[in-house]
């Protein structure tokens, strides 16, 4: 189900971003985006402050790899949307057999020993926090 | 992560966790809280929003559509709503948060 109010924006702004975006795309803009416009008073701006950082700050990681964990957070809270968006952006950073290999077995990818400890970290954090 | 990165990442947790607890919400500052911790395993709260935030605490690809109903129904308006579902996905989020943080704190500070 969708909140209608968050289908449709909750300004004049957001209704115009989401239906201009929408007819460039040539395709429905994903719920994920009227999330982010919607209801700009609360969460909003934070989460995306920490998002935005997180994902694009100074890191030793690369966007790729940061893309990449969350493609694999993605597959673990069973979200294929977000595990296709994530997915897309990290094999502009890498190869695609890398990504897909990760996300099929992330133990024998052909990916550095660091990132596989911070997946298997993440792994635990995803799924099993309350063991 | 360097002292400078972790002091960061601490800083954007304390404002979400403040932003979430604030009072820019149409909800009870109170409720959301309350889902928020239910979300991150905390003690059960009421009717609807404790079926809701347990649920996305746990397996939030599995809620349905007859949860949302409920607390939209509960709350009265699609905002009120939103607030409620994204204090628990908050909620979720931050106690993995504090529990990889504090993991690596653990680790950084063992002995070699």
């Amino acid at each position: 189900m969708r909140l209608p109010e968050i289908e449709r924006g909750d300004s004049l702004r957001s209704r115009a971003l989401i239906r201009i975006i929408s007819m460039a795309l040539g395709a429905r803009l994903p719920d994920a985006a009227r999330v982010a416009f919607y209801h700009k008073d609360f969460v909003g701006p934070v989460l995306g402050a920490w998002t935005q950082d997180a994902m694009r700050g100074p890191s030793e990681w690369s966007v790729a790899e940061r893309e990449l964990m969350a493609a694999m957070v993605a597959k673990w809270n069973s979200c294929p949307f977000c595990v296709g968006a994530h997915r897309a952006i990290a094999v502009r950073g890498m190869d695609n057999a890398v990504a897909d290999a990760c996300l099929t077995d992330y133990h024998t990818a052909p990916i550095s020993e660091a990132l596989r400890a911070t997946l298997a970290v993440l792994e635990t954090m995803t799924l099993h926090l309350t063991n | 992560m360097s002292t400078d990165a972790g002091a960061r990442h601490r800083d954007h947790a304390e404002a979400l966790r403040a932003a979430v607890a604030g009072d820019t919400g149409v909800t009870e500052t109170s409720l959301r809280t309350a889902v928020s911790a239910r979300a991150a395993g905390g003690p059960p709260t009421d009717g609807p929003y404790d079926t809701l935030a347990r649920q996305i605490g746990e397996a939030s690809y599995q809620v349905t559509d007859a949860e949302v109903e409920a607390v939209r129904q509960a709350v009265g308006s699609d905002k009120a709503a939103f607030e409620i579902v994204m204090s628990a996905c908050i909620g979720a989020g931050l106690t993995r948060w504090d529990a990889a943080a504090r993991a690596i704190e653990e680790a950084t500070d063992a002995p070699a």
